[in-house]
């Protein structure tokens, strides 16, 4: 592997930062760290970066231990989520920056600060200051500067938190391109979920300093390993239960008397107490009707949320005694609010978990 | 280990090294004199033939004692002057001046950068040749809060730089009246400000010779009389003098940090940051 | 109030005092120097034979030239080694920083008379320094007695506290981590420092080299009692005019002549100083 961290450990006095982490990255790979805040995702980052001497273990990139190593002498490059552009230095002069360290050619330098304004479409903003720019301008800077040094890695630590959405959407997609284009690892540090799923060849979840799973995206989403994955990746609703019955077609759960069929069971043994996620796209609705179904609960629905395409049902199932959310694209049945309705879903939609292990 | 954190601790020792010999240079005729203050043998008191006749020869004398009280009522008047202004002209700066305040930041500040025997003298001549008025402890009060007012001003526009506003005219919203949101508000927010600015203000004009010994007339100030002690050779009772003098200092600055470290005051903006491991 | 009102109290009333005490004596001193004394009273007779006395006798020249060397090469000094003090404290302070940065402040707030008392009792004859020296059978350094270099580190001793003070809160407001960029991206540990720290706390250096400049153009204190009998300094000389010799208008024109010095130094350092390339945002809010 291009990059690998080996049993990192980072400890401050009687805090846990980073707890043993193994990860290896591949040399084209675009890799999220996907954590709450506070879970060690921005520290782990920052030990890649050489900012923060590991406790106990190794970081290899390219092959080499570069544990010891300065940041300067890492080759690597890094966007900060506060963008950091240096403020007494144009938009140039930011850009040039990492190829100047790097002692290249005039000429070198010129082509490709170009090269960089021109594919973030700063041309014209070259001679600015970086308050002269706006947010999303800084962001490109940001960006660029990173890119045209050519660094083994890039490293970018939340680098869309402090633009609006509609930028931010944008951004993934061109930061996704310059991956590809570059052909290097991108390790992206992010809380939010939909830009991990969004960029990401596959999702390293980071709780609490351990990483809880490093997989495919769509294996993050859609298996999620643990509780902690489950409740931090997707939306969705969940209920304590009960195993009542364990079967090769699954289990049977019990949540405060109503029977579900799960038809994952997770080597569940009869009478373990459990937690049940179901994500919210999962959850189906239809009108009442006296005809039976399984994995069925009857809901009111309390309220409705729009979402553009989506409509986000607020349901209150009082056999559960626990509210539940169904979201539905817009152009199937259109329910109204105080409606009773039966809300429905597939035996394999459930991830189910001990409930000792849950978040 | 490798050598670029061989190189970093080298650099650390060596910077360290400077500032240790910094405070050594500092404050050693400070101690030496301190030592002398309290021994007999006050010309090289090693070892120190220990003794309080030296201090309680100084607070017996009278020229001392109406210096200090002088002095004291000197920095008291500066500081209230210097203060007062200080925080009109912060809250001008930093509310009203708009495109203007490059213009008024340089007025403000301009008296740092006159030297203070020219404030001194420059108003001695307003003061006795112009206006006829006689050199007294009000013209001294007045010519040294200049002075202090830059410093007063520079200390309260570095705390209330970063100072949200809004949070005044949040309160508005919420229904206080400018009264109400001066004390409730605005008040709570700039007192360490106001405290700081007040008492670098009074250290600054109490210890002042040069702006007062130009305004003063014949009234002592600790300064000038020990600046008239001094042309008559080292007497003992200076150092004594300048020892108590040093204490004061001492305990009130002890106290700032106090304050600070409790985080009642902060001195300059300082907004939370990661560190770095440089 | 409206706005507008607002405005004009709250900068027109500390523009007043400023304007009363600080600009109208200056413009008396400047007319004071227009005149003339002669034997302890004042002629109301317009010339400006006190400038050309100033700039042409020897000894006032000498005084000067001899102000400007001391003070250069004090106040480098001084901020050279502020620099290291408040880095240092700067960088590794940690949690100590506030205590060691107001340790400098101790001595700044003791006034300048007491001070040249204390370092009167570390280099004079039988000073610290040289009391030990005799002590263990060395010759005293003839150096620190009364001379130049005694008052040129009277002076440094003074004047490195501010230098220092305003270093570190130029410092302290300095963003580290861009520092930590430009780690990230290949600047090593000076390199760094000479690209980002040092021009970022640029206006703070100079602001730090003026307020030590400054003091000593018109120091009077240290060369007067530290300083030897062909250590005077241009403030010194000027002092002397208002006190011993009574040539009050001659001692205008000295005056008028150190503050156009101080406003061309301020002035010069300004204009060669572009704002931008130090990270200045503006002032305040915007």
């Amino acid at each position: 592997m291009y990059i690998s961290l080996e049993g990192i450990s980072k400890r401050y006095a009687a805090v846990t930062a980073v707890d043993e982490v193994d990860i290896a990255i591949g040399k084209t790979e675009f890799v999220s760290l996907l954590g709450p805040s506070g879970s060690g995702k921005t520290t782990l980052l920052r030990i890649i970066a050489g900012l923060e001497r590991p406790t106990t273990g190794r970081v290899l990139i390219d092959g080499v231990d570069v544990t010891d190593l300065p940041p300067h002498k890492r080759g690597i490059a890094m966007v900060f989520q506060e963008f950091l552009l240096f403020p007494h230095r144009t938009v140039r002069e930011n850009l040039a920056f990492p190829l100047r360290m790097q002692q290249l050619s005039k000429e070198e330098i010129a082509s490709r600060v170009a090269w960089a304004a021109g594919i973030l479409s700063l041309e014209g903003l070259e001679d600015r200051y970086p308050n002269q720019l706006s947010g999303g301008q800084q962001q490109r800077v940001a960006l660029g500067r990173g890119l045209v040094a050519h660094p083994k890695v890039l490293l970018l630590d939340e680098p869309l938190a402090n633009l609006d959405r509609e930028l931010r959407q944008e951004m993934e997609v061109e930061i996704r391109r310059y991956q590809m284009q570059l052909g290097i690892p991108f390790i992206y540090v992010t809380h939010n979920q939909e830009e991990a799923m969004s960029m990401s060849d596959r999702i390293a979840v980071v709780s609490k300093g351990r990483i809880e799973d490093f997989a495919e995206r769509s294996e993050v989403y859609d298996h999620p390993k643990t509780a902690f994955i489950a409740q931090f990746v997707g939306r969705s609703s969940h209920f304590n239960g009960t195993v009542s019955a364990v079967s090769s077609e699954g289990a049977s759960v019990d949540i405060s008397g109503v029977k579900l069929h799960v038809s994952r069971n997770a080597n569940l043994k009869a009478g373990q107490r459990v937690v049940v996620f179901v994500k919210n796209e999962k959850v189906q609705l239809e009108a009442r009707t006296d005809t039976a179904r399984a994995n069925s609960i009857d809901c009111r629905i309390k309220d409705i949320i729009l979402r553009g395409a989506y409509a986000e049902y607020i349901l209150d199932a009082p056999a559960l005694g626990a509210e539940l959310v169904a979201t539905r694209p817009r152009s199937e049945t259109v329910f109204t609010a105080g409606q009773e309705v039966r809300a429905f879903w597939s035996g394999d939609a459930p991830d189910i978990f001990p409930a000792d292990k849950a978040a | 280990m490798t050598i670029s954190r061989l190189k970093r601790k080298a650099t650390k020792g060596l910077l360290l090294l400077v500032l240790a010999l910094t405070y050594v240079f500092l404050f050693l005729p400070l101690v030496h004199i301190g030592i002398a203050a309290f021994a007999r043998n006050f010309t090289y008191p090693y070892p120190p033939l220990w003794t309080l006749e030296t201090v309680a020869n100084m607070f017996a004398n009278n020229l001392y004692r109406t210096s200090l009280l002088n002095s004291f009522i000197l920095g008291l008047g500066s500081a209230v002057i210097a203060t007062v202004f200080s925080t009109i002209a912060t809250f001008g700066l930093l509310r009203y001046a708009g495109r203007h305040v490059a213009k008024f930041v340089l007025l403000f500040m301009a008296p740092l950068f006159v030297a203070e025997v020219l404030l001194g003298i420059s108003s001695s001549i307003l003061g006795g040749f112009f206006l006829q008025i006689p050199g007294n402890l009000i013209s001294a009060m007045l010519a040294n809060s200049i002075h202090c007012f830059s410093f007063a001003l520079l200390i309260m526009a570095t705390q209330l730089y970063r100072y949200d506003w809004r949070l005044d005219e949040a309160a508005m919203v919420f229904g206080a009246s400018p009264a109400q949101t001066f004390f409730e508000v605005t008040l709570p927010l700039i007192w360490p400000g106001l405290l700081s600015a007040f008492i670098i203000s009074l250290i600054l004009s109490f210890n002042n010779l040069e702006i007062s010994f130009y305004l003063l007339g014949a009234t002592p100030t600790l300064p000038s009389m020990a600046w008239g002690a001094l042309r008559h050779g080292i007497k003992p009772e200076l150092y004594a003098l300048a020892t108590v003098v040093n204490i004061v200092v001492f305990v009130i600055l002890a106290v700032i940090f106090v304050l600070m470290k409790t985080g009642s005051v902060k001195f300059g903006y300082r907004p939370e940051r990661e560190s770095s491991i440089v | 109030m409206t706005h507008k009102t607002k405005a004009v109290l709250l900068l027109g009333i500390p523009t007043a005092y400023l304007v009363l005490l600080f600009i109208l004596p200056i413009i008396s001193l400047i007319v004071l120097s227009f005149w003339k004394t002669e034997s302890y009273h004042l002629v109301y007779e317009w010339n400006i034979q006190n400038y050309v006395t100033v700039l042409t006798e020897g000894a006032y020249l000498t005084f000067l030239i001899r102000s400007i060397v001391v003070s250069v090469i004090v106040s480098v000094l001084a901020t050279a080694i502020g620099w290291i003090a408040a880095y240092a404290i700067w960088t590794y302070g940690g949690r100590f920083r506030l205590l060691l940065a107001l340790a400098f402040a101790v001595p700044f707030f003791t006034g300048e008379v007491l001070r040249v008392i204390a370092l009167q009792g570390l280099l004079g004859p039988v000073g610290l320094i040289n009391g030990t020296l005799m002590k263990w059978g060395f010759a005293p350094v003839r150096a620190l007695m009364y001379s130049n270099v005694a008052s040129g580190i009277g002076l440094f001793y003074l004047y490195l506290p501010i230098a220092v003070t305003v270093i570190y809160l130029s410092l302290l407001n300095l963003d580290r981590r861009l520092i930590d960029a430009a780690k990230i991206f290949g600047a090593g540990g000076f390199r760094s420092f000479i690209e980002i720290t040092f021009p970022l706390n640029l206006v703070g250096t100079l602001i730090a080299f003026a307020l030590c400049f400054i003091p000593c153009m018109s120091a009077t204190l240290s060369p007067r009692f530290l300083g030897g009998p062909n250590g005077t300094l241009y403030g010194m000389a000027m002092a002397q005019q208002f006190g011993e010799s009574g040539t009050w208008a001659l001692g205008a024109a000295m005056g008028v002549i150190l503050f156009l010095f101080s406003l061309l130094a301020v002035v010069l350092i300004a204009s060669c100083l572009d704002l931008r390339r130090t990270g200045f945002t503006g002032f305040g809010r915007n």
